[in-house]
């Protein structure tokens, strides 16, 4: 079964804007990004999961309150499980933000359709996990000449992409080359 | 004197430029660049309100279980206050056409600084907690009017089209965020 243009044409999660702060500015490298997705991933499939069981003739107030509240109530022992995942990493603020950048689930479930929330939500995250791995990668090569913490033979050409400035224009060139390397017609469902 | 520290600081500790925190709310709950005044004063009020509020309750949390906490009770405090916001909206027209299109945002973004305000030491005194609230917010609101001065172009044909929209307002804020390190740092 083809999959809704908006699922395929734009990277909903992405833009409906929960994670560009922890990605941009956090993911300076290949494990921080790993321990930021790791995160993300946890806190919004199981937030969503339990929010579609939200009755939605529910006001939309109360929906989002309800909906930051369990976001919150999961992020206790993601937070707790991140920590021992990646001890090096330090999750700072961006950990506990992406609990509560979940004022805007309810925003971005519009993409997801009922039927098949499983899929739709599993395809955002793995999207969203890709670019904050890629945008990890290239930082940490570009901004501090390191892969893994492994340092490699060259200076940095890039370092101001490990400031959180650098890492906002190198994600937004990411999210606009990606849809044309799909293709145009994703490019233009994109700029849209 | 204080009053001018207090401006300075609201430059220099620019939580949007610093840490790009709020920035997405502010790229994606706006079309065409309209409304974002709107979310700046939202957020202001939000963001002083919670702070506050969050000084009051911190005593009461055990140190161990602040940090995991604050999230949960940061999420109360502006969900609660948008609740009230839409009921008190339901009486007047004028205030239901400012307040409904730009609260639910400006409770995300004022959540995500105050989520960064709980992480700090700003917290344990009221009037310390209302005034770091305030700049947080005053700060955010700045930043609102400088993306409003800009949208009209970055959504204009002028722009190319693979960056037209949110992905030029980010991308002037990350300009933005740059000229900034270079002057404050």
């Amino acid at each position: 079964m083809k999959a809704s243009p908006k699922i395929t044409g734009t990277q909903s999660v992405l833009l409906s804007g929960a994670v560009i702060a922890p990605i941009a500015a956090f993911s300076v490298s290949l494990t921080q990004a790993a321990a930021v997705s790791f995160a993300f991933f946890c806190i919004t499939f199981l937030t969503v999961l339990a929010g579609s069981l939200i009755p939605v003739k529910l006001p939309l107030s109360l929906r989002i309150l309800l909906y930051s509240v369990i976001g919150c109530l999961v992020y206790i022992p993601v937070a707790v499980l991140t920590v021992n995942l990646f001890p090096s990493v330090s999750g700072g603020i961006y950990i506990p933000l992406l609990s509560s950048a979940l004022y805007l689930t309810a925003g971005f479930q519009r993409y997801f359709r009922r039927k098949h929330l499983f899929r739709d939500l599993l395809k955002n995250l793995l999207s969203v996990i890709c670019t904050a791995m890629l945008t990890g990668c290239i930082r940490e090569v570009l901004g501090s000449g390191t892969v893994a913490g492994i340092p490699l033979r060259f200076q940095p050409p890039l370092p101001i992409l490990v400031h959180p400035s650098g890492g906002l224009i190198l994600l937004v060139l990411i999210l606009t080359a990606v849809p044309y390397l799909r293709g145009k017609e994703a490019a233009h469902a994109d700029c849209g | 004197m204080q009053i001018a520290a207090d401006i300075v600081m609201i430059l220099v500790q620019n939580l949007v430029f610093q840490s790009l925190l709020g920035l997405s709310p502010a790229a994606v709950s706006v079309k065409n660049g309209r409304g974002l005044l709107r979310l700046g004063v939202l957020t202001m009020l939000c963001c002083t309100l919670s702070s506050v509020l969050t000084a009051m309750i911190r005593p009461a949390i055990p140190n161990l279980w602040q940090k995991l906490l604050f999230p949960l009770c940061n999420a109360l405090i502006c969900g609660s206050f948008c609740i009230i916001l839409v009921l008190l909206s339901r009486k007047s027209k004028h205030l239901k056409r400012f307040v409904i299109p730009g609260i639910y945002y400006a409770a995300c973004s004022s959540a995500v600084l105050g989520t960064m305000l709980l992480s700090t030491e700003y917290t344990h005194d009221i009037p310390v907690a209302f005034r770091y609230g305030f700049r947080s917010g005053a700060g955010y609101l700045g930043v609102c009017i400088m993306l409003k001065m800009a949208a009209p172009l970055l959504y204009s044909e002028h722009m190319p089209q693979a960056v037209r929209g949110w992905k030029g307002l980010l991308l002037y804020a990350g300009i933005l965020s740059m000229a900034a390190a270079c002057i404050f740092s």
